[in-house]
C-alpha cells in the first residue's frame, strides 16, 4: 500500500469543531482520486495533513508502510520530496523565470551553495527542461512567471511537481482559478501524467462533472468526515446531496 | 420572541449611544486639556499683522548671494540623507529577518530584537546626533550616524512587519517540495517582499531628507545647519531664500521618491 491514513484527526483550535475527524483511507499506487466537498468541509486539510504542510492533531499517515507523521526536521523534509503539490492560486515564486520556478522542485535534492550560487547540476536542468516539454511550455523557458496565462502558470505548477520525481501529487483545487476549457485541459494533463509516470493523484475539485469523468476513484468529505468513497459510477444524485447537504 | 430581540437590540443601540457621549466629552476635555497647556488663545491673533510685517521686511527682500551657497549646503542635506538610509537599508534587511515572527529562528531572538528596534526608533535623530558629536565631532557625519540608527530601527520594523504579512502560498510550494527551511526564506519570502522593502526604503529617504534639515540646527551640517547660522545672526533676507531652496528641494525630492515608489511596486 502506497499510503494509509489511520483515524486521521485535525482540530485546529482545542475543544472547537474538527476540521477533519478519523479519517481512514488506503490509497494504491497509480490511483488517481478526486476529493469533493463543500468549501470548508476540510478538503485542503486532508491533503495538508499527507504531505505534513499541517500537522495532524490525532492518527498516523503511513507512507509506503512508514509512519511519517512523527517526522520531523531532514527525514520531514526527505520525506517531502517524495509529494509534488499543485494549488489553486498556482503558488508560483515571483519576478522569477518559468525555468527557475520548474527548478525549485529540485531543491529538495540541492544544497544551500549550488542554491545561492545557481549552480544546478546539468541533470536537474535537462529534468526541468523536459518537464516543460510534458505540459507544453518548452517555448516559454526563460518567461517572468507573471507574463502568463493562468492556465500556461498552472502548468508551470505541474511541471514544477513532476522534477520532483514524486511517487504522488497533491492538488489543492488546482482548476478552480481557471476558465472550464483550460480547467479540461489541465485535468487531462493530470491524468495523462497520471497514466504515463504511474504518479498517484490526489485532486481537490469543486466540480463534480470533472470528478466523474477524469477520477476512478472519488472521495467525499463532509464537515471532516469521509461520507462517500467509491467508484465515479457509484456516485448518484443521493450521495452528491450527501456530500453537499 | 421577535419582541425580546427588538428590545435587546434597543438597548445595545443606548448603550452605544452613552458611550459616543463619553468618547466625546473625553475628546473635549482633552483638547482643553492641550489648549491651556499651549497658552493656546485665539485672541493673540489679532497682533497678526507683526507675522505678516516681519515677512513682508525679511522675506520679500531675499538675498540672492547666498544662493550658490545655499544649492550646496543642500546637496550635502541629500547626501546626508542617503548614507543615513542606505547604511540603515543594509543593516535592516538581514535583522528583519530575525526580528519576524515566521522566520526568526527562535521567539527570543525575535523579541529582542523587537524590543531594539522600538528603542532606536524610539529615540530621536537628534539625541543621537548630540551623543555622536563627542566622538566624530560636528559636522555631517554625526548626522549621517544618527540618521542611520533611527532608521535602522523604523525600517526594521517596517521590514519584519512586511516579511509577517508575506503571502503563504509561495512558502508552502517551497516547503512542499523538501527545501530547507532557508531555501524557503529565499525563494517563498524575498521575491515577494523585495518591491516592498524597496518602496519603504525610498519613503524613508524621503523623509531623511527633511530630518536631517533639522539635525543641522544641532551643528550636523547641510542647509539646516546654514538656515540656523543665518537665523542666530538676524540675517533674515538670507533665511528666506534658505527657506526657498529647501522648499524647493522636498518638493523635487518627494517628487522624485514618489515616481521610483510607484515603478518598484
Amino acid at each position: 500500500m502506497l499510503l494509509q491514513l489511520e483515524n486521521l484527526s485535525k482540530q485546529y483550535v482545542k475543544d472547537e469543531v474538527f476540521a477533519l475527524k478519523n479519517i481512514n483511507l488506503s490509497i494504491k499506487e497509480g490511483e488517481f482520486i478526486s476529493v469533493l466537498g463543500l468549501s470548508g468541509s476540510g478538503k485542503s486539510t486532508f491533503i495538508r495533513c499527507i504531505n505534513r504542510l499541517i500537522n495532524p492533531t490525532e492518527g498516523k499517515v503511513f507512507f509506503e508502510e512508514k509512519e511519517v507523521t512523527s517526522l520531523e526536521g531532514e527525514p520531514l523534509r526527505l520525506y517531502r520530496r517524495n509529494i509534488g503539490m499543485i494549488f489553486q492560486q498556482y503558488n508560483l515564486v515571483p519576478r522569477t523565470d518559468v525555468l527557475t520556478n520548474v527548478l525549485i522542485g529540485r531543491f529538495g535534492n540541492l544544497s544551500v551553495a549550488e542554491i545561492l550560487f545557481k549552480k544546478y547540476p546539468k541533470e536537474d536542468i535537462k529534468l526541468a527542461e523536459e518537464a516543460l516539454n510534458q505540459v507544453g511550455l518548452s517555448k516559454y523557458t526563460n518567461r517572468q512567471v507573471k507574463t502568463l496565462s493562468g492556465g500556461q502558470q498552472q502548468r508551470v505548477g505541474i511541471a514544477r511537481a513532476l522534477v520532483q520525481q514524486p511517487k504522488i501529487i497533491l492538488g489543492d483545487e488546482p482548476v478552480s482559478s481557471l476558465d472550464p476549457v483550460t480547467a479540461k485541459e489541465v485535468m487531462s494533463l493530470l491524468r495523462e501524467i497520471n497514466k504515463s509516470k504511474n504518479i498517484t493523484m490526489i485532486i481537490n475539485l469543486h466540480s463534480v462533472e470533472l470528478a466523474k469523468s477524469f477520477s476512478e476513484r472519488i472521495i467525499g468529505i463532509n464537515t471532516g468526515k469521509i461520507v462517500f468513497d467509491g467508484k465515479p459510477e457509484n456516485l448518484d444524485e443521493n450521495e452528491i446531496n450527501n456530500i453537499y447537504k | 420572541m421577535i419582541k425580546a430581540v427588538a428590545k435587546e437590540k434597543d438597548k445595545q443601540n443606548y448603550i452605544f449611544n452613552n458611550r459616543k457621549v463619553y468618547l466625546w466629552i473625553g475628546l473635549i476635555l482633552l483638547l482643553v486639556w492641550s489648549a491651556k497647556g499651549t497658552k493656546f488663545n485665539p485672541l493673540l491673533f489679532k497682533d497678526f499683522g507683526n507675522t505678516l510685517d516681519f515677512v513682508r521686511k525679511s522675506f520679500l527682500k531675499p538675498d540672492w548671494s547666498v544662493l550658490p551657497v545655499a544649492i550646496n549646503q543642500s546637496i550635502i542635506t541629500i547626501q546626508i540623507a542617503i548614507m543615513g538610509t542606505v547604511l540603515a537599508l543594509v543593516v535592516a534587511v538581514p535583522i528583519s529577518f530575525f526580528a519576524a515572527k515566521n522566520t526568526s529562528p527562535h521567539w527570543s531572538v525575535y523579541g529582542t530584537l523587537r524590543a531594539l528596534l522600538s528603542f532606536l526608533r524610539s529615540v530621536p535623530e537628534i539625541v543621537f546626533a548630540l551623543v555622536f558629536v563627542p566622538t566624530v565631532s560636528l559636522g555631517p557625519l554625526a548626522g549621517v550616524l544618527a540618521l542611520a540608527i533611527h532608521n535602522i530601527g523604523v525600517m526594521g520594523k517596517l521590514f519584519s512587519e512586511i516579511i509577517e504579512s508575506a503571502d503563504i502560498g509561495p512558502q508552502e510550494a517551497v516547503t512542499a517540495t523538501g527545501a530547507k527551511r532557508s531555501i524557503v526564506i529565499l525563494y517563498g519570502i524575498l521575491p515577494q517582499v523585495i518591491p516592498h522593502i524597496l518602496s519603504n526604503a525610498f519613503y524613508r529617504l524621503e523623509v531623511s531628507v527633511r530630518a536631517s534639515l533639522v539635525l543641522g540646527l544641532v551643528g550636523a551640517g547641510g542647509v539646516g545647519q546654514l538656515l540656523s547660522i543665518h537665523f542666530k545672526m538676524f540675517q533674515y533676507n538670507k533665511v528666506a531664500v534658505d527657506c526657498l531652496v529647501i522648499m524647493a528641494m522636498v518638493i523635487v525630492i518627494d517628487y522624485i521618491g514618489g515616481i521610483i515608489r510607484r515603478r518598484v511596486i
